[in-house]
Parts: structure tokens; sequence; C-alpha cells
């Protein structure tokens, strides 16, 4: 597992110091606009998982896939290192982007860091990470591109389905409902309980990811 | 003694080729060529044993174990280069050498340096603004360089020039003097093959035609030629494969004795060189039909 992170870290290095500058720069620009931290967290989850599903693309593109595979590894190895690091590089990005925001906002990280936002930033990453990783390692470019599409495609016919099944039911109460359920369930188990939900949740979110990315990539063939 | 690999009835469908039935297996201390026309399935053949794609049937053996299980050990003791090896191109020979190198507890960086310098490679240099074959020779210096019991080369001479070529032989045939290591490589170029191989293996459109020690295949083949009068129906059941001219024909045979009391010696009987074999086995040439 460490030989694989190390040999990412080294792999790009010539790529962070071009990426890492482009998306500090970014997410400072969306600091000065004046989002609420609320929404802050939001895009910069959203970028720090864009940030390692362009790493994982360029390392596709290079082509070493075949001479990946036959190093001492196992593909489960390659698949399990790939979740860690992609996972510290969104979690240090997101991190770099509420210091920036702490910095210009002129709030304190603490003030920032809730318990909300914690929730909403593991919600955000492991969807992202969850959903994104597997098609990338398996497709490279088209993968992510299609994955990315395709969750935007699929919500559009489950509205669609929705609309044509029942078309007397208000798509807003659904949504209503579900943020009453979710801030109920907050409130009864208390924010520590229910922050410890989200994290096991995400967790096991990652965990089925992962074996699927597992599965898809076990049958890559290069 | 264990064998260091053994292929039983290996398979490996493609929409338009299928690779079917190849048996196939390497003592230690050998070295065995692999040939065949382009397509014959060379490559998909090297990439199950790396597993880099997936069989579709049979079994692949590496050092006893199946190599879908204990890949990571098995690996360990591979030495492997592709047909077109691909690194990352933004790095130069030395980060990419420090990448592999962490792969492996029996990384032996003098062997790497002393080869470094004898295929005359500039580590300070980014890999992809190396030559295809400064490319393969860092191919091998990295396969080369971490105590491989089995190093398995796709195409490795193909792109290097003949003074290169010759000290990659040399190099292969140092290699498994021991007696513990082998080598399965594959090539067009059969005449590398004559100098250094002990078993030749001969693929054609997919399929297994012999898997044999060369001396063997060499002294058991011949070309036979004589005049086109000569070739009746019963004459060309000798033969494996033909070629008819304006002047006469040639052909090839495993029945080279049969042969001379057929022709009662009118025809010519020469020893066959393997690229004379590779010829004469393809699809085109098979069971004594004469192309012209």
């Amino acid at each position: 597992m460490f030989k694989l992170i190390r040999k990412d870290l080294l792999m790009h290095k010539m790529d962070f110091p071009l990426y890492v500058p482009i998306f500090v720069g970014v997410l400072v620009l969306q600091a000065w606009r004046g989002f609420s931290p609320s929404f802050f967290v939001i895009l910069a989850c959203i970028y720090g998982t864009i940030f390692p599903a362009i790493l994982t693309v360029l390392e596709d593109k290079s082509r070493a896939g075949a001479f990946n595979c036959s190093l001492s590894v196992t593909r489960v190895q390659i698949v399990r290192a790939k979740y860690v690091i992609s996972w510290a590089i969104a979690l240090a990005v997101t991190l770099v982007g509420l210091v920036f925001y702490s910095l210009i906002a002129a709030e304190s990280l603490w003030e920032i860091w809730t318990m909300s936002t914690v929730g909403q930033a593991l919600v955000i990453l492991s969807l992202g990470l969850g959903m994104t990783l597997p098609v990338s390692l398996r497709y490279g470019f088209w993968g992510f591109v299609g994955g990315f599409l395709g969750m935007q495609i699929l919500a559009i016919v489950a509205l669609l389905v929705v609309r044509v099944l029942f078309p007397d039911l208000q798509l807003v109460n659904t949504f209503i409902a579900l943020s009453d359920f979710i801030a109920g369930t907050r409130a009864q188990l208390g924010a520590p309980l229910f922050l410890m939900t989200i994290l096991v949740a995400s967790v096991a979110f990652n965990l089925v990811s992962c074996q699927i990315a597992v599965m898809l990539f076990k049958r890559k063939e290069f | 003694m264990t064998n260091l690999f053994e292929i039983e009835n290996a398979r490996k469908a493609y929409e338009s080729f299928t690779l079917d039935d190849v048996c196939l297996k390497l003592p230690p201390g050998y070295i065995m060529g692999l040939i065949g026309p382009n397509g014959s399935g060379k490559t998909t053949l090297i990439k199950l044993i790396m597993n880099v794609v997936r069989r579709d049937g049979g079994t692949i053996r590496l050092f006893g174990s199946d190599n879908l299980r204990q890949a990571e050990n098995a690996r360990a003791r591979i030495g492997f280069v592709q047909d077109e090896p691909t690194f990352y191109g933004h790095l130069t020979l030395a980060s990419m050498k420090s990448i592999v190198a962490g792969f492996y507890e029996s990384w032996d960086e003098e062997a790497f340096l002393r080869l470094i310098d004898r295929f005359d490679l500039p580590l300070s240099k980014r890999v992809m603004a190396l030559s295809r074959g400064m490319t393969t020779k860092f191919a091998l210096s990295l396969a080369l360089s971490h105590r491989a019991e089995l190093l398995v080369l796709d195409e490795p001479t193909s792109g290097l020039d003949p003074g290169a070529r010759r000290e990659l032989l040399t190099i292969l045939a140092e290699y498994i003097e021991d007696g513990t290591r082998s080598v399965l490589f594959s090539t067009h170029i059969t005449s590398d093959l004559e100098r250094v191989a002990d078993f030749v293996t001969l693929l054609q459109a997919g399929k297994l035609v012999f898997s044999s020690a060369k001396d063997d295949i060499l002294d058991n083949w011949a070309l036979v030629k004589g005049g086109n009068q000569l070739l009746t129906a019963a004459a060309r059941d000798h033969l494996e494969g033909c070629r008819e001219g304006e002047h006469g024909f040639e052909a090839l045979t495993s029945r080279g004795q049969d042969v001379q009391q057929h022709f009662d010696g009118d025809v010519l009987v020469e020893k066959a060189s393997l690229e004379d074999i590779m010829f004469y086995t393809t699809p085109r040439h098979q069971g004594g039909t004469c192309s012209r």
C-alpha cells in the first residue's frame, strides 16, 4: 500500500505544482465572493473531489496501466491505494480551501468547521469520490465524464419517471419531507451521534464503492 | 524441479482473434523463444502469463501457483518488458527507477547502474525523450535489476540496433547460466533465437504449432527444393508447406528421409531455418498447398 502511495506521490510530483495553484486560486476567488461558510464547504468539497479524479485520469492517459499491473502488487492493492490517496488529496484541498476562506472572510476556522459543515463535507466527498473513482479507474477519462453525466441523466430520468407515474405528486414536498426527516433524525440523535452516523454511512458507502472499483478494475485489460 | 511457468489449455477470445488451447512449460535454466507472424498471439500469450488480460479458459501456473492467486509474490520474481514499454513519460529515468525499485525487496542498485552504463542511458533524461530502442533498453535494465527468476520479454530486440541486440543476447545467456533462472521472449527476428534459445515455441493464428527443443526442431525440419513436375498429389502428402515458382518449388517437411525416398534423390533437401519453418507453417502455405 505505502509503495503504491509513494509511487503516486512521485508520479504526480510534476502535476502538483501545476494543479495545486489552479485549485487554490479558484477557491480563493470563490472565497472573495462572500458565500456562506456552509455553501463554501460544498464548493471546496466539489473541488476536492475533482482534483484526485483529474490525477487518476492523467495516470490513465499515460497508458502505464500494464506497467502498474506487472509490478509486485495485486489489483486490489492498486485500487485501495488509489482510494486512500484520493481521500487524502480531497481532504487536503478542502482544508486548504477552508483556511483561505477563513483568512479572506475573517472568520475563525473553528467557526466554519462546525458539526453541520463536517457532516456536509463528509457526505459530498463520500458521494463524489465513491461515485467517480470506480468508473475513472476502470474507464479513465471517459469513465469519469460518463459517470458524471450519467449521474445527471439518471437524476433527470428519475424525475421524469416520477412525474409520469405520479402526476399529482409535488416533488418540492418530497424534498421538504426528506429535509425534515434529516433534521428530525439529527434532533433525535443529537449532533455528535448524527455526525457519527454520517461518518459510518460515508465509510460504508466508500467501502462498497471500493469493492465495486476492485471488481471493475480486475476486469480491466491492458 | 518446479517449472517456472506451466500453461495448460490457455484460451483468450477477442472479437476477431482467439488464442486457443495453448500448452507450454518452461523449467529453470533455459531460454524459450516465442515466434510467430504478426497477430499470431505472442503478445496475448505473454499478457495472459502476466495477467494484464483475463484468460477465458485453461490454467496458468507461475512458480507452481495459479497466476491469479499469489500474484504479488509471483510478480516479484518476474522481470517483464512489454512490446512497447509504457512508463510515466514526464518523469526522468532516475525517478522512474526510484518508483520501480521501491516495489522490490531484492532490488540490486549496482546491477541497475551497471546496465545503465552498459546501455549508455542518461538517468537525468525524461522517459518521453527516449527513442523506442532506448525505452526498451531502460525497461530491460529495470527488469534485470531485481534478481528475477523469470524474465518475460515481449519483442525486446525489435527496437534495438544490431550491437544492442547482440549485447542483450549475451546478457540473457549470462542470466540463465546458474541454472535457476529462465527467459521467455517473443521475437520476429528468428536469428536471435538460433543464437541463444534452448526451446522454441511457434504460434500461428492463435494455435500452438510446436514447442520443442531448438536443436530437435532444426534437426527434424527440412527444406525441399525441386522441379514443379515432381509435385504430384502423393508428393504433397510429404510436405507441410510449399511455394511454387517458375523454376521449381520449395517446400517444408518434417519427414526429410521419407521425402528423399519418395523423390528418389531428384530433390535437394536442406536444413530449414526457424524463419523457413515460421514462413511455411502459416495457414496459407500449410498442407502442401502451393502458393505462387
